[in-house]
């Protein structure tokens, strides 16, 4: 992987962490005062889990090491081998301060050394002996002062350092928490301030006035600028988080000594940042647990007739209003079988529970649930898959399991269409306006007349670069009235959208016109539209005219199933 | 029919509390020359009629979506869910915006009128023959100036059901 994508990918890594962690600080101190509270411990130890993966994938191997062992002691903690008191409150926020001191280092050396002996071999013994030992030093960093020179020098420097470090910590945010429906107000106000500048831009050439003219022209340039720099606030490529999964892949997969292959597609695709941000940690987890559970080692799979390399696949895309990511493996499989014992071995399900496939699945979300009996650095403390699940829910997703024993497993999270940004086109057919998704054309040709063939059914094909494709009329699709097959206006004329979509016959739609190309943002359906076929959702076009988007695959696979049902028919007469 | 008829105080001015609970308000419009109310707190907006676009695989009274203020909203042409013959579109054409939650529609009628408070006691049964309206859409009737209010019962003007307009609908039309 290339240099800058590194260092961002560091920093990236390095901004979540400093957040974490004083997160992290004020939940220290609430257990302090409710020490009963197993949420909060929960929490603790989630955090520790995600910091310690988080930065062993980024190489920060110091920080690993502490975050693997203060995680062990929250562990027992959380298993309710320590009982929570004074001495080991201090001993975490110490751990607490170590690691934003770390973080600090490592922000302006990604290579610094973080390391803290006394801590750490402080945390190891209140591990092994069940309760703290404070070891008794004020050295601050072991590694430089040489002995002589130590005491009132080295009391004031630690002193010191620690403000220190702590103003340089609140200097140096730069960036801020927003509030995200103020975001929303300022998107909304935007997108009618676009409108009404159009309508305004339009208006000026009426009045004959040079300086109105300047600046409504001006007016217009800013207000473009103003739109996407809005725009861009909330939405953020997948791209960044799937390139963090590359690493991860190839971390994983070397320490599990597995060939992996991660394939990518549709990083373009955009969401919501904060959907990005919560989609992070499920997505490493996923990732890791297909390299670990799911696919096989070189040598096994070589003798299942496998390729010894494995894949996994990393998609993106959008799918009837919504955005679809999916994590697919060519891996075991899950063994619904193996996981049904299992999970009547942890009391998940009784034993006369009558439960399908998919259900037996979907218990692997459940906290604690592991069907490894060792524990790895990678999994096995049965703690991912639930931090999975959460983080979905958080986004109002869902997210579901397919699998074939033997041939692979696949994860898709399902998440809701809040705000979406696509590219798209505008077309215009028998004066309606539409918008398709650019995604989903190939190509976009205006047919000669040679091009055109008819069949003995009347049906239109278009001769493309020695391939046939099937020419379908936009009014077919929608199910429109046409004023009668002698008013439809000749192939030739109008324009067509070539239309390929894997694993199936490409086609060709025709159109009247091609009215421009623009970004929209879709707006969802009311439930009453729900399941309108072939129409994913609406966009509010230029001129405030809502338009509707219109899902080309799914109007043709409609248009097939419905054709095979009426062939069905006939062949049965 | 009642007694009731006699006498009637006019429940346009103030919203008076009597013993039987306090008046309803409700927004009253016309359509085809009958008058009809719904609930005014179901009322969100009442906007002019404005530029629809009109969406395939639906039926004929659902006149299409329209945006307002960035929102995209479903319109319904309660003229034909009525069963009435079309209209002229007139400046008095209006759109009720109403607040069903979960959803939220906009309604097409010929002008809206205005806002009157219905009292518990001026809020009879609907009658026995009705005009063109079906009965189960109407939860009641109100008199003001000797006219006939009808008081729809909207959820059910609407057939909140049926306007999920269902895959299998033209599914099984082949």
């Amino acid at each position: 992987m290339n240099e800058d994508i590194e260092q961002e990918l560091k920093n990236g890594f390095l901004e979540e962490a400093k957040e974490l962690l004083s997160n992290s600080e004020s939940c220290f101190l609430n257990l302090e005062k409710a020490k009963d509270d197993p949420s909060i411990i929960e929490h603790l130890f989630r955090l520790a889990h995600n910091l310690k993966g988080s930065s062993a994938a980024m190489g920060f191997n110091d920080l690993k090491e502490f975050t693997h062992t203060l995680e062990s002691l929250l562990l027992k903690i959380k298993k309710k081998e320590f009982s929570i008191n004074n001495e080991i409150i201090n001993l975490l926020l110490r751990c607490n301060d170590h690691l934003q001191l770390s973080i600090e280092k490592l922000k302006d050396d990604h290579k610094a050394e973080c390391k803290n002996w006394i801590l750490l071999q402080e945390l190891e013994l209140t591990i092994k002996e069940g309760h703290t030992s404070i070891i008794q030093t004020d050295v601050v960093d072991k590694s430089s002062e040489p002995p002589d020179e130590i005491d009132f020098h080295q009391l004031n420097l630690k002193g010191h350092i620690q403000d220190e470090n702590k103003k340089s910590m609140v200097a140096r945010d730069e960036s801020i928490r927003v509030n995200l429906s103020k975001i929303d107000q300022l998107l909304n106000n935007v997108g009618e301030l676009v409108i009404m500048q159009s309508v305004l831009a339009q208006q000026k050439q009426q009045i004959p006035s040079p300086l109105l003219q300047k600046t409504v022209g001006q007016m217009t340039k800013i207000v473009k600028e103003v739109q996407e720099i809005s725009m861009g606030l909330r939405m953020v490529p997948l791209k960044g988080i799937f390139q963090k999964m590359q690493r991860i892949a190839r971390d994983t997969s070397q320490s599990l000594n597995k060939k992996i292959e991660l394939i990518l597609s549709g990083e373009e695709t955009e969401l919501d940042k904060t959907v990005i941000e919560k989609l992070g940690d499920p997505l490493v987890h996923l990732i890791r647990n297909a390299i670990d559970h799911g696919i096989e080692s070189p040598e096994d799979r070589v003798q299942l007739g496998k390729s010894s390399v494995g894949h996994i696949y990393l998609q993106a895309y959008h799918k009837g209003g919504q955005i679809v990511i999916k994590v697919q493996d060519d891996g075991k499989g899950l063994d619904a079988e193996k996981l049904k014992h299992k999970a009547i071995e942890m009391n998940l399900i009784s034993h006369d529970t009558t439960i399908d496939e998919k259900g037996i699945f979907q218990l692997i979300f459940a906290s604690g649930f592991s069907t490894k009996s060792s524990l790895s650095d990678i999994s096995g403390r049965g703690v991912g898959m639930d931090v999975v699940r959460t983080n979905i829910n958080e986004i109002q997703g869902e997210i579901d399991i397919e699998s074939r024993l033997g041939e692979g497993t696949s994860f898709s999270i399902f998440i809701p269409l809040t705000l979406a940004i696509i590219d798209a086109m505008v077309i215009s057919h028998n004066n309606d306006r539409f918008v398709i998704p650019i995604s989903q054309v190939n190509e976009a040709i205006r047919p000669e007349k040679e091009w055109i063939f008819y069949t003995k059914e009347s049906e239109e094909i278009l001769c493309l670069r020695n391939e046939t494709l099937p020419v379908l009329r936009l009014e077919k699709l929608l199910k429109k009235k046409m004023g009668g097959l002698q008013t439809l206006t000749p192939p030739w004329t109008c324009l067509a959208l070539i239309v390929r979509e894997a694993g199936q016959k490409p086609f060709a739609i025709l159109v009247d016109e091609i009215l421009w190309q623009q970004q929209v943002v879709i707006k969802k359906l009311g439930s009453e539209l729900q399941h309108l076929p072939g129409v994913s959702g609406a966009a509010i076009l230029g001129d405030g005219k809502a338009s509707l988007i219109l899902d080309i695959f799914e109007l043709n696979q409609d248009r097939l199933k419905e054709l095979k049902k009426y062939q069905q028919y006939h062949t049965k007469q | 029919m009642s007694g009731q008829e006699m006498g009637l105080p006019d429940p346009m001015t103030t919203t008076t509390q009597n013993e039987t609970g306090e008046a309803e308000r409700y927004l009253v419009f016309s359509l085809n020359g009958e008058e009809y109310a719904v609930p005014l707190l179901k009322v969100k907006e009442v906007i002019a009629l404005t530029d629809i676009t009109p969406v395939p695989y639906t039926p004929p009274y659902f006149k299409g979506i329209m945006n307002l203020r960035g929102q995209v909203f479903s319109v319904i042409d309660l003229r034909l869910k009525f069963k009435m013959s079309k209209a002229e579109v007139t400046s008095e054409t209006a759109i009720i915006i109403l607040d069903l939650s979960p959803l939220s529609l906009g309604v097409v009628v010929d002008s809206v009128d205005s806002v009157l408070a219905v009292e518990a006691k001026d809020f009879d049964p609907p009658p026995e023959i009705e005009g063109q309206v079906q009965m189960d859409y109407l939860m009641g009737v109100t008199k003001k100036d000797k006219k006939l209010i009808l008081l729809l019962n909207i959820e059910r003007t609407l057939g909140v059901e049926d306007l999920k307009i269902i895959k299998n609908q033209q599914m099984n039309n082949v």
